[in-house]
This record gives structure tokens, C-alpha cells and sequence, in this order.
């Protein structure tokens, strides 16, 4: 296979929501000595911008979104080493982190508002769901994201969110990253309590607010 | 495939008996000689003077047998087929308005030939009207010859199939030459037939000279036949809705006793619109629950008899585009599908099908294949009742991303196109509206964009010669 050739199969790998073949592909153009930096931004990015662009036009759906996003995350985790191993680094909108707060297992949320950013050409880190708090924080000095996007569904987890951003502070990292809440409970008057930068009522707005907050940083 | 039985089949034998019983005792009102000769060579009691037709049972139930069980259709372009009888289940527009709706100024005004035109056009590109009842009667042409207007600027702006009204014998031989010049030639049009004729039987027990002489010209060409009979319960047939049924079958049972006289290959269906009248207003109801009942009443008897059955369907009495609308609509249109109807006219008009509203034939759309997906029902197999990704998912995971929805959703999910469910604030956002604004945005879009397969200019000017020659002899 040729350089244009593996770069082309990974866009098709996310336009067709092949996990396997994006992992497959990612190998074979580590192996083929291609820049992991093109291999994301001209396959799997244009893949991923094309599929949300047909999801902002209602042409498909969520769980195709999804598996978009999951597909890409597939190349990514062959790609990524390998960027580190060069000492480049990925274009993209910006960095989030992005999490369902501890005592809270809630994911579906979380997961569209992941893959709606990374759609939107986020580099996203999803930690998953019921995240202690100190795991927040460590993830926060390990990979500096711009954003912090903190998920809870129970009015019980809610006062996780303003944990995490009081552990922010603590660790003094809270100059360092900007944090933006959401799920059912939450509301623009939460957020503004307890300190966030943003708020989104939906996944849509939530990305909107990342886009702004990215700019900004 | 969910399928609605109103009746146990005694009361279904109960009702066949009674329709049987009065065409026998009661009789109908058969205003064509030929015919009466006809009915009387076959056993019928035939009193020529007065007109007037009993039917014994075992010619009723010959007529039942030998009509075409199931039979198809085409769409003008002559490769689309529809099927009706059966399990099939399809729908159309409703006709004849004589009033437009604008729902943004909420004013009533006389429909024109342009309106036709363009309510034919947002038809054609909607994908669930298959057949384009011609939706008005345009007010700006001589009245004598409307329909023949009527077939012309339905044949010219959609290439669904096309049900119309002719006055009388010479109107069905001018659409039957409409149509003819387009499909190339009479012969073609019987296989492949692309128009219906519209007939309508006056309750109780009765039928109009003029209208009768249509049906029998359209039988002998072996032209579909699409036959209404709408007994209005409490004013042309009882007030219970077994009674008015038990008419409303015996009048179908007549026409089809006559249909078997004159062209015993001729295919026909029945089309039900048994309705009650509002006992304050002195309305006829389309919109209520008796309507909704009666038509899948009416299907429930059509199967019992093995015919095809149609009739009205997504209708409304409202005056605007609000609630009334959206549940008198939706209710007459599931109602009658989940009994069967075969084919349910009632797209795109309001106020009790006296008005045309162009966007409620796009907010009759998005109610239809909402139907749609409910008669298809629930499958249950193991693929669907997937135990497996249950195991997968556990206790703890969501199934958004697994491969099993990615691949389910399409099919098991109605994908709506017209209908809110946004989150409020992105409502808010996006101007606060009302589903019409939608809806009118899309009728918008279709007149601007929409490009309907044209007739060919040397058919078209045929077509208009037809009119004109109409013109010419019946206008003063």
C-alpha cells in the first residue's frame, strides 16, 4: 500500500465505522515510516470532520457518530506513541479531558459530548466513568489539557464537580485549565457557584462553549 | 405486521347478513338501464320503472366473489406499481378543496389552478403520497369543465398516481384520453393503469345518473374505480355505527354487483368515508373516533371478503394547524391502517376536507410514516431481543456505542424528520416555533427546488386540447 493509499483507507476506516481496519491501518503506516501527525490530520481527522459535518446536517445519528469517534480513537492509540516517539505534536481545536464524576456511573452523556468533540476536531481524553477526583487532578498535570469537562447525572454527584475544582486549586492547577460541567442536575447557576468556565445544556452547546473557551487559552 | 380486529367473526357474519338482508328487502336505486337489464338477466328484482334494484343473497355474494381480489396500479412514469388488497397499506392525499389555508395569517381564500399545481408538486416529492387524490378544485376555470382542468394540472405537476372525479361520462372519456396520450394508447392504459376514477354513491341506498353512467363507462375500459360511500350516521344511515357499517357494506356490495354485470374484469375498490353528523353543528365529522372505528371496521369486513378497501384517513376537522389537527389526524390515520385500509386518502387537507394547507401535507407526511413504523410492529427474534449485548454491556455500560445499536437503529427507530424533540432551551434558541413553520420552510423549499419529471411538450399540448375542445362544447 502506498503512503496516499493507507492515509486514504483511514478516513474511509471512520467514514465507515471500521474499528478493526483504523487499528490495522494505523500499524501499517508506522511500519510504512509515514508521519503519524499526517496519518491523523489527513485520514482519520478528515475522516472524523467529514462525519461530523454530516451529523450537523441530521444525515446520520448519534450511534454513528459514536463509532466514528471510537474508530478514530482506534488509529489514535497505534499513532500516538509514535508521535511522542518523534517528539511532534498533533494539530487540533485543543485538549480535552473528560470525565463522569466519582460515585456517578453514568456514560451515555459523557460519551456524545466525547465524540461530538472529537467530531469537531477536539484531541479528546475520555477517563470514563465514576472518576475519583484525584485521578482528575493526576490527568490534569499529566497531559494539560485546555479543558476539563466534568459530567454528573445525580443531584448526589453533583458536589463532585465542585471537588474537583477545589482539588484543582489545591494542586494548583486551576490557572492552568479551564473547566466546563454538565449533565441533568447541573444548570448555568451551578456552574457559576462553584467557579466552572462553562456550562453546556446540551452537547451541541457544550461544544460551542469549548470551542470559545480553546480560543481563548 | 400489527393488525386491528374490531369484531369476533359472528359479528362479522352478523353484519355481512344485515347488508344482504336490506339489499335484498330495501334495495338500491340504480338509475341506468343498461344496467337494470343486466341485474335483471343475472336474478336481480328489477321494478325499471322507479329504478329500483333488489339484490338476493347469492348474487350479492357472487359479486363479492368475483371481484379482483388484488390488483395494481402505476405511477405515471409507468415502473412504480403499488398493490392494493392485501396486507398492503398505503396512502394519499384527500380531494377536491375549494378553500386554501394560510396558516401564517390564519385567512381562508378560494383555491386556483396554481394552488393545484403546487400542492401537486410538494405531493410528488413527498415520499409517503403514492397516490395524488387531486387535491383541489380549482375556483378560476369554467365550473362545467373543472374536471378535466383537474386531471390535467394533476397529470402535469406529480407523477404519482392520480384518483379524480368525472361528472359524467364524457369527463372519464376525456381523462381516459388524457391518460392514454401519455401511457400511448388505451390498451396500455389498462395494463399499466396510472389513473383512478372517483365515484361516489349517495346514502342511503342510491345512485346519481350522471355519476353512475361515469362508473360504467370506466368499467367497460377496464379503468380502476375508486368508490366512496359515505353514509353519515344519525342523517343518511342510523345513528349506531353497526347500522351505518352494515349500510355503508351493502352500498359497496351493490356497486360491485354492478361492476360484475358490466365488466366482470374491471377492478374496483371500495372506499369507505361512514362518518357521523355533529348533532350541535350539523357537520359531517371526520376527525372523531367514530370515523377513525368505522374505517377499520370497514377493513375488518374487506378481508373478511378477500377485496381491496380504502377510504378516508388523516383527516381533521380543525380550522388551523393546532392540537385538534395533530391528534383527529393522527388517530383517523392508525386507527384505519392498524385495521388494514388498503388505501387512506386524506393528505394535506383541513377543516373537515373542505381546505388545502400545503404545510400540513408536509405535517401529514411526517404523521404517515409515523404510521407506517407502528403497523410494522415489533420483530421478535434473537437478534432483536439481544440477549447478547445485554451480556456485553452488563450492568454498569451504555449501549450507545455498541455495534449492535449502530446497526438496529435505522430500522427499529422511526427517524423523524418534521417533528421537535430538542432540548427546550435549544428550542428557545433556535425561535420558538410552532411544527408549521417547519413545515412551511420545507413546502418553501420543494416549490423552489423540486423538479417533477415533465410530460413531454407534444403530450402536454394533447392534453390541453382536450380541455379546450371540453371548453368549446360544454361552456356557454
Amino acid at each position: 500500500m502506498s503512503e496516499a493509499e493507507i492515509i486514504e483507507g483511514l478516513k474511509k476506516a471512520v467514514l465507515n465505522y471500521d474499528v478493526e481496519a483504523a487499528a490495522e491501518l494505523a500499524k501499517k503506516a508506522v511500519d510504512a515510516g509515514i508521519d503519524p501527525v499526517k496519518a491523523i490530520e489527513e485520514g482519520l481527522a478528515a475522516g472524523i470532520r467529514e462525519v461530523g459535518e454530516k451529523f450537523g446536517r441530521k444525515e446520520i445519528f448519534l450511534p454513528e457518530l459514536i463509532m466514528a469517534a471510537e474508530t478514530m480513537n482506534s488509529g489514535l492509540k497505534v499513532l500516538e506513541p509514535e508521535i511522542k516517539k518523534r517528539k511532534t505534536e498533533r494539530k487540533s481545536m485543543g485538549k480535552v479531558l473528560i470525565g463522569t464524576v466519582a460515585g456517578d456511573i453514568h456514560d451515555i452523556g459523557k460519551t456524545i459530548v466525547a465524540a461530538m468533540l472529537t467530531a469537531n476536531g477536539f484531541e479528546v481524553i475520555d477517563l470514563g466513568v465514576d472518576v475519583p477526583t484525584e485521578t482528575f487532578v493526576e490527568k490534569v498535570k499529566e497531559h494539560q489539557p485546555q479543558i476539563l469537562a466534568l459530567s454528573a447525572l445525580l443531584t448526589t454527584s453533583m458536589p463532585m464537580q465542585k471537588e474537583v475544582i477545589e482539588a484543582l486549586e489545591k494542586a494548583g492547577l486551576r490557572d492552568k485549565v479551564k473547566v466546563i460541567i454538565g449533565g441533568a442536575p447541573t444548570s448555568r447557576e451551578w456552574a457559576k457557584e462553584i467557579g466552572a468556565e462553562g456550562y453546556g445544556a446540551n452537547a451541541a452547546e457544550a461544544v460551542e462553549i469549548a470551542k470559545k473557551l480553546a480560543q481563548s487559552s | 405486521m400489527v393488525r386491528l380486529e374490531l369484531f369476533s367473526k359472528n359479528e362479522l357474519q352478523e353484519i355481512h347478513l344485515t347488508s344482504l338482508d336490506a339489499l335484498k328487502e330495501i334495495g338500491v336505486i340504480i338509475p341506468h338501464d343498461e344496467v337494470l337489464r343486466k341485474l335483471d338477466e343475472l336474478g336481480a328484482e328489477v321494478d325499471y320503472k322507479n329504478k329500483h334494484v333488489r339484490i338476493p343473497h347469492y348474487l350479492a355474494e357472487e359479486a363479492i366473489r368475483k371481484t379482483p381480489h388484488r390488483y395494481p396500479v402505476y405511477y405515471r412514469d409507468m415502473k412504480t406499481r403499488k398493490v392494493l388488497g392485501g396486507n398492503e397499506i398505503h396512502f394519499g392525499t384527500v380531494g377536491f378543496a375549494t378553500n386554501v389555508y394560510d396558516v401564517k395569517t390564519r385567512t381562508y381564500r378560494r383555491t386556483t389552478q396554481q394552488d393545484l399545481a403546487n400542492a401537486a408538486k410538494i405531493a410528488d416529492a413527498l415520499e409517503n403520497v403514492e397516490f395524488f387524490m387531486t387535491m383541489g378544485s380549482p375556483m378560476d376555470v369554467p365550473h362545467e369543465i373543472v374536471d378535466r382542468y383537474m386531471w390535467m394540472l394533476s397529470f402535469l405537476n406529480t407523477k404519482k398516481h392520480i384518483i379524480n372525479e368525472s361528472m359524467h361520462k364524457e369527463g372519464v372519456l376525456d381523462a381516459i384520453e388524457m391518460a392514454s396520450a401519455i401511457v400511448g394508447g388505451k390498451e396500455e392504459l389498462r395494463k399499466k393503469p396510472i389513473m383512478t376514477v372517483l365515484i361516489s354513491i349517495t346514502s342511503p341506498f342510491r345512485y346519481d345518473p350522471a355519476t353512475l353512467e361515469a362508473y360504467v363507462e370506466a368499467c367497460k375500459l377496464g379503468i380502476p374505480t375508486f368508490v366512496n360511500s359515505g353514509p353519515m350516521g344519525g342523517a343518511t344511515s342510523p345513528a349506531t355505527l353497526a347500522g351505518t357499517l352494515a349500510l355503508n357494506m351493502a352500498e359497496f356490495i351493490s356497486v360491485l354487483t354492478i361492476r360484475m354485470a358490466v365488466n366482470e374484469k374491471a377492478p374496483t375498490i371500495i372506499a369507505s368515508w361512514a362518518r357521523i353528523i355533529d348533532m350541535l353543528e350539523s357537520t359531517a365529522v371526520l376527525g372523531g373516533p367514530e370515523f377513525a372505528m368505522l374505517h377499520a371496521g370497514v377493513a375488518q369486513m374487506a378481508h373478511y371478503y378477500g377485496i381491496p378497501c380504502g377510504g378516508g384517513g388523516v383527516l381533521s376537522d380543525s380550522k388551523t394547524l393546532d392540537n385538534q389537527t395533530g391528534y383527529e389526524k393522527a388517530l383517523t390515520a392508525v386507527i384505519p391502517a392498524l385495521g388494514g385500509l388498503n388505501l387512506i386518502c386524506g393528505m394535506g387537507l383541513i377543516a373537515s376536507e373542505n381546505t388545502l394547507s400545503l404545510e400540513e401535507l408536509v405535517i401529514d407526511d411526517e404523521i404517515v410514516s409515523y404510521v407506517k413504523r407502528i403497523v410494522r410492529g415489533i420483530e421478535v427474534n434473537e437478534e432483536t431481543l439481544a440477549l447478547d449485548v445485554m451480556r456485553r454491556v452488563g450492568t454498569t455500560g451504555s449501549f450507545i456505542k455498541e455495534r449492535h445499536t449502530l446497526e438496529h437503529f435505522r430500522k427499529e427507530m422511526w427517524l423523524p424528520k418534521l417533528t421537535d424533540r430538542s432540548f427546550p432551551d435549544a428550542w428557545v434558541k433556535a425561535g420558538a416555533h410552532d411544527i408549521w413553520v417547519k413545515a412551511r420552510e420545507k413546502a418553501e423549499k420543494i416549490l423552489a427546488e423540486h423538479t417533477v419529471e415533465p410530460v413531454p411538450q407534444e403530450i402536454k399540448e394533447r392534453l390541453e386540447a382536450v380541455v379546450k375542445r371540453a371548453k368549446e362544447r360544454y361552456v356557454k
